[in-house]
C-alpha cells in the first residue's frame, strides 16, 4: 500500500518536473507570466488603499489584515493552481473524452489527471504571497507556517476543483458551473469574513470551502490554536477523501469512443 | 460589410444553443456584487453621505453597471483563440479567406457579446432592483447618448484586446498583457469611479482607455451629465482611430512573418 502512494507520488512528481521544463523552454514567457501575475496581483492592494483612505478601518479590518489574507489567498491559489491544475481543468477532460489517456496507466487516475497540467503564472502567485509576508514583517517561525498552511489550503482548494469538476460525469456542459463555483472561492477568499453577515460565513464555511482554504490558515498563522488546526486537518481529509471518492463513483459513468492522445 | 455581419449572425446563433451555460456565468458576477454591496454597507455609515459626490445608491448602482459591463466586455474566449490561431498556425488557414481578420475578430466579438448584453441588463437590473433599490438619478433620455458611448467603448476594447493578442506574432503569450490592462480597468474604473482618486491621476486616467472604455459609460448611466458626454465621446473618436491604426499595423507587420509550409 505504502509502496503504491510512493510510486504515484513519484510519477507525480516527474510529470510536474517535465511539464515545468516544457514551460521553461520560452524562457521569456515563463519569466513574464510570473512577473505579469505578482503585478496583477499587486494592483488590489490600490484598491484596498482607496477604500481604507475613506474609512481607516472596516469592521475591525485593517490594510494589515487584507495584505495578510491576500499573501495566504494568492499563494494557497498558486499552490493549487501550480501543482494540481489538472484538477481544475477537470471538467473539460471528461467532456472531451480526455480521461481516456490516463485509464490506461497503471497508476492512480485522479492523481495523474491533476497533476498533469501545471500553471507557469501560479508561480507568480505563491512568489506574490511570499514577498507579502515579508513586506509585512513577519517571523521566520510565520513563514514556516504560511508555507505549511498555503500547502494545506492548496490541496482542499484543488480538492474543491475535483468536486465541481465531477459535475462533468453527470453533465457534459457544466463547465460554466465548475468555473463558476470555483472562481466564487476565489473571489470570495480575497476579501475578509467581517464584511459578509452570518448566513454568508455559514456558507462559505460549510459549502463552498473558503475557511478551510484561507480564513483558517490565516489565522493559524498568527494565532495557532491545535484546536483550529485539528479542524483544518479533519476539513483537508474530508475534502481529499470526497474528491476521491466523487471522482471514482463518476468514473463507473464515463463512457467515450476511445480517444487517445499523446503525452508530449 | 455583409460578410462580416454573416460571421456576426454564425456566432450568435452559435451562442443561441448554450443559454444555461452563459446563465451560469453570471454567478461569478452576482457573487461580486453582492460582495460589493455588503463592503460598501460598512463604508457609507449613513446611507444620505457623499463621498466624493457619490450617494450610497449611485455608488452601488456606478459598481454594479461597471462590474455587468466589465463582465461581458471581456472576451477571453476571442483573445485566446487568436494567439492559438496565431501559435498553432491556424492563421495561415485564416488569412487565405476573403476577409481581414481583425474586422473578422470584431464581427465574432459582437456575436459573443450581444447576448450576453441582453443577458446582463436583466440580470443587472434585477440584482440592482432587489439589493439597491431604484437608481435615484436615472432618466431615460440618456439612453440613447449613452447607447452610442457604450458602442464606441466596445469597439475600443474590442481593437485594444486584438492588438495585444496579434502581438503572438512577436511574443508568443501576450496573456500577461491582457491581464494587466484587465486590472487596470477593473481597479481604476469598475469598482471605483475615478473620482475616488486624486487629481492627478483623474487627469492621467483621462488619457487612458479606463476612460473611454469603462468610466465613461458607466458615468452616464448613473449620473447624466451633457459635458461629459462631449468629453467622453471626443475621446473615443481619438482612441479608436489611433488603437485601429495601431492594430492593424502590428497585424500588417506580423502577418509577414507568416510561413507556410503546405500540409
Amino acid at each position: 500500500m505504502l509502496m503504491a502512494v510512493k510510486n504515484n507520488l513519484k510519477v507525480a512528481c516527474l510529470s510536474i518536473k517535465y511539464n515545468l521544463m516544457k514551460q521553461m523552454v520560452n524562457k521569456t514567457s515563463f519569466i513574464m507570466n510570473i512577473l505579469f501575475m505578482m503585478l496583477n496581483n499587486a494592483f488590489f492592494i490600490i484598491q484596498w488603499l482607496v477604500i481604507f483612505s475613506i474609512k481607516s478601518d472596516i469592521n475591525g479590518i485593517t490594510l494589515n489584515g487584507v495584505l495578510k489574507l491576500w499573501a495566504m489567498s494568492a499563494s494557497t491559489y498558486g499552490f493549487g493552481m501550480f501543482f494540481f491544475y489538472g484538477a481544475f481543468d477537470l471538467n473539460e477532460t471528461i467532456t472531451n473524452g480526455l480521461l481516456d489517456t490516463f485509464l490506461v496507466q497503471p497508476k492512480n487516475v485522479l492523481l495523474m489527471v491533476a497533476t498533469s497540467k501545471i500553471r507557469v503564472s501560479a508561480i507568480g502567485d505563491m512568489l506574490y504571497g511570499l514577498v507579502i509576508m515579508i513586506f509585512i514583517k513577519s517571523s521566520l517561525r510565520e513563514l514556516i507556517l504560511f508555507i505549511i498552511f498555503s500547502m494545506m489550503g492548496g490541496t482542499i482548494f484543488a480538492a474543491f476543483g475535483v468536486i465541481t469538476g465531477c459535475l462533468g460525469f453527470i453533465s457534459p456542459r457544466s463547465d460554466g458551473l465548475s468555473n463558476s463555483l470555483i472562481s466564487i472561492l476565489v473571489s470570495v477568499s480575497t476579501y475578509p469574513k467581517e464584511i459578509f453577515d452570518k448566513g454568508v460565513q455559514f456558507i462559505i464555511s460549510f459549502i463552498i470551502p473558503v475557511a478551510s482554504t484561507v480564513y483558517l490558515p490565516c489565522n493559524l498563522i498568527f494565532n495557532f490554536d491545535i484546536k483550529v488546526f485539528l479542524v483544518l486537518l479533519i476539513s483537508l481529509i474530508i475534502h481529499v477523501s470526497l474528491a476521491f471518492f466523487l471522482f471514482n463513483k463518476g468514473l463507473k459513468r464515463y463512457s467515450s469512443t476511445n480517444l487517445m492522445t499523446p503525452r508530449t | 460589410m455583409k460578410k462580416y455581419f454573416r460571421i456576426f449572425e454564425a456566432t450568435l446563433n452559435d451562442k443561441l444553443q448554450y443559454l444555461g451555460e452563459l446563465l451560469s456565468k453570471f454567478f461569478g458576477f452576482t457573487l461580486m456584487v453582492f460582495i460589493f454591496v455588503n463592503l460598501w454597507k460598512h463604508i457609507y455609515e449613513d446611507p444620505n453621505e457623499i463621498i466624493n459626490g457619490y450617494t450610497f445608491n449611485m455608488m452601488l448602482w456606478y459598481v454594479l453597471i461597471g462590474e455587468a459591463y466589465y463582465t461581458v466586455m471581456k472576451n477571453r474566449d476571442l483573445t485566446r483563440g487568436i494567439k492559438e490561431d496565431i501559435v498553432f498556425g491556424n492563421i495561415a488557414y485564416k488569412i487565405n479567406k476573403p476577409y481581414f481578420y481583425p474586422f473578422y475578430c470584431v464581427a465574432q466579438y459582437f456575436g459573443n457579446i450581444m447576448l450576453k448584453v441582453i443577458t446582463s441588463v436583466f440580470v443587472a437590473t434585477t440584482l440592482g432592483l432587489l439589493l439597491i433599490g431604484k437608481l435615484e438619478t436615472f432618466s431615460l433620455k440618456t439612453i440613447p447618448f449613452a447607447f452610442i458611448v457604450i458602442v464606441f467603448a466596445f469597439l475600443i476594447n474590442i481593437f485594444l484586446r486584438i492588438a495585444i493578442s496579434v502581438s503572438s506574432f512577436y511574443i508568443e503569450d501576450p496573456e500577461p498583457f491582457l491581464w494587466v490592462l484587465d486590472k487596470f480597468l477593473l481597479v481604476f474604473g469598475t469598482v471605483f469611479p475615478i473620482e475616488m482618486y486624486s487629481n492627478t491621476i483623474q487627469t492621467i486616467i483621462k488619457f487612458t482607455p479606463i476612460y473611454t472604455i469603462v468610466y465613461g459609460p458607466t458615468k452616464l448611466l448613473v449620473d447624466f451629465d451633457f459635458e461629459i458626454f462631449k468629453s467622453v465621446l471626443v475621446a473615443q473618436i481619438i482612441q479608436l482611430a489611433v488603437i485601429v491604426i495601431i492594430c492593424c499595423f502590428v497585424y500588417r507587420k506580423g502577418e509577414k512573418k507568416v510561413n507556410v509550409n503546405g500540409g
